[in-house]
């Protein structure tokens, strides 16, 4: 579909841009555009009320922008539905209210009347930039003592670790393991109990739902998960507790690479939360 | 697990960044005082990005609202609260 300032007819789909978004409408005649809902401009948000299916003229709609018309590709052209029908559809609605910005808005309206089907492209596009957002967040935490054994998964890792014989580096590794978890829900929405893993030929443990690199070192832990491969290493000058929320270090003491490492994002973990650290180490 | 202010701030703040494509200064400056649009300089279509980036980490839906009835980050905050209890 193409958007072009030509010349409209009974039916089509028409558009203005008012700053980043589009108003629609359902153009009849030059006396009748059918919307959902007034231009969103300052004026008309200060005076209308509950958005509503309504009629206008040209003029109205426009509110001095340029009006684009719908030109449909070939395959568009097949799926729509008869002019007659799309606009007895749009005038049929009006008086119609429930107005959603994100799942029943202006857009949602005219592929209803057009196509049979409510759908918002923008918000659809925006949603799925969210979605394939580069992630990079790393986690870091002091590691505290007595760590249980309880709540770790996957089980298999959870028996490798209950055998460590070195209590410090059982600890650390079962808290790891729990930040991993933390992390994981956080910035995956996945819960570890219900997540695939598997452990490579070199020993190495990964996820089927996201990548996952672990470090400790000097009682700190860190953990980072990334929706492409990542590497995370805490260098030698990684502070020791306590110290490191406040602390203004100069130096970068955690190494991350991988695909996605532009994107990162540091998290202090404290007490159950994490704090963002401004996509910044701990200044 | 539940969520608490704090880390519903701290995620909104996430999102903020990505919204507004990084260029905020300093996003540990935001509070919930921080005015969306005129402190943040936030458009529609940031907005946008806000509210359906909030409706997908926090797994709520937003119903009835429109983009100008929050005008603070506190007001994102609390309707995100209220949703999640």
């Amino acid at each position: 579909m193409k958007w072009e300032p030509v010349q409209c007819r009974a039916g089509d789909m028409i558009r203005i841009r008012l700053g980043s978004l589009y108003h629609y409408g359902i153009f009849v005649s030059e006396d009748e555009v059918i919307q959902f809902g007034l231009p969103p401009t300052a004026e008309n948000r200060a005076k209308e009320g509950e958005p509503s299916v309504l009629a206008t003229d040209i003029d109205v709609f426009a509110c001095g922008c340029i009006v684009e018309t719908a030109v449909l590709d070939r395959s568009e052209s097949k799926r729509r539905l008869p002019a007659e029908e799309t606009v007895s559809r749009a005038r049929a609605a009006i008086g119609k209210g429930g107005y959603n910005i994100i799942h029943n808005n202006c857009e949602h309206f005219v592929n209803e009347c057009v196509f049979g089907e409510a759908r918002c492209l923008q918000a659809e596009d925006v949603r799925r930039r969210w979605l394939s957002r580069p992630i990079c967040d790393v986690y870091i935490a002091v590691i505290p003592e007595n760590v249980s054994g309880v709540g770790i998964f996957p089980e298999r890792r959870k028996a490798e670790i209950d055998n460590i014989s070195s209590p410090e580096e059982r600890n650390a590794a079962r808290f790891l393991w729990k930040l991993l978890g933390y992390a994981a829900g956080r910035s995956f929405n996945t819960d570890l109990k219900n997540a695939g893993f598997k452990r490579q030929l070199m020993g190495k443990w990964v996820c089927d739902s996201f990548s996952f690199s672990l470090s400790e070192r000097d009682g700190l832990a860190a953990v980072a998960v990334s929706n492409a491969d990542v590497s995370l290493r805490l260098g030698k000058d990684i502070r020791r507790k306590g110290v490191c929320r406040t602390l203004k270090n100069p130096r970068m003491p955690v190494e991350v690479s991988g695909k996605n490492s532009s994107a990162v994002k540091y998290f202090w973990v404290e007490d159950g939360s994490s704090f963002l650290m401004g996509g910044k180490y701990f200044e | 697990m539940s969520v608490n202010k704090t880390e519903i701030t701290e995620k909104l703040k996430e999102i903020l960044l990505s919204a507004g494509d990084g260029s905020f200064e300093s996003i540990d400056s935001v509070n919930e005082q921080t005015r969306l649009q005129t402190d943040l300089g936030l458009t529609s279509v940031n907005m946008l990005y806000l509210i359906i980036a909030t409706e997908e980490e926090f797994g709520i839906r937003f119903d009835n609202v429109g983009m100008n009835e929050f005008k603070t980050v506190g007001d994102v905050v609390e309707y995100i609260g209220e949703r999640l209890q």
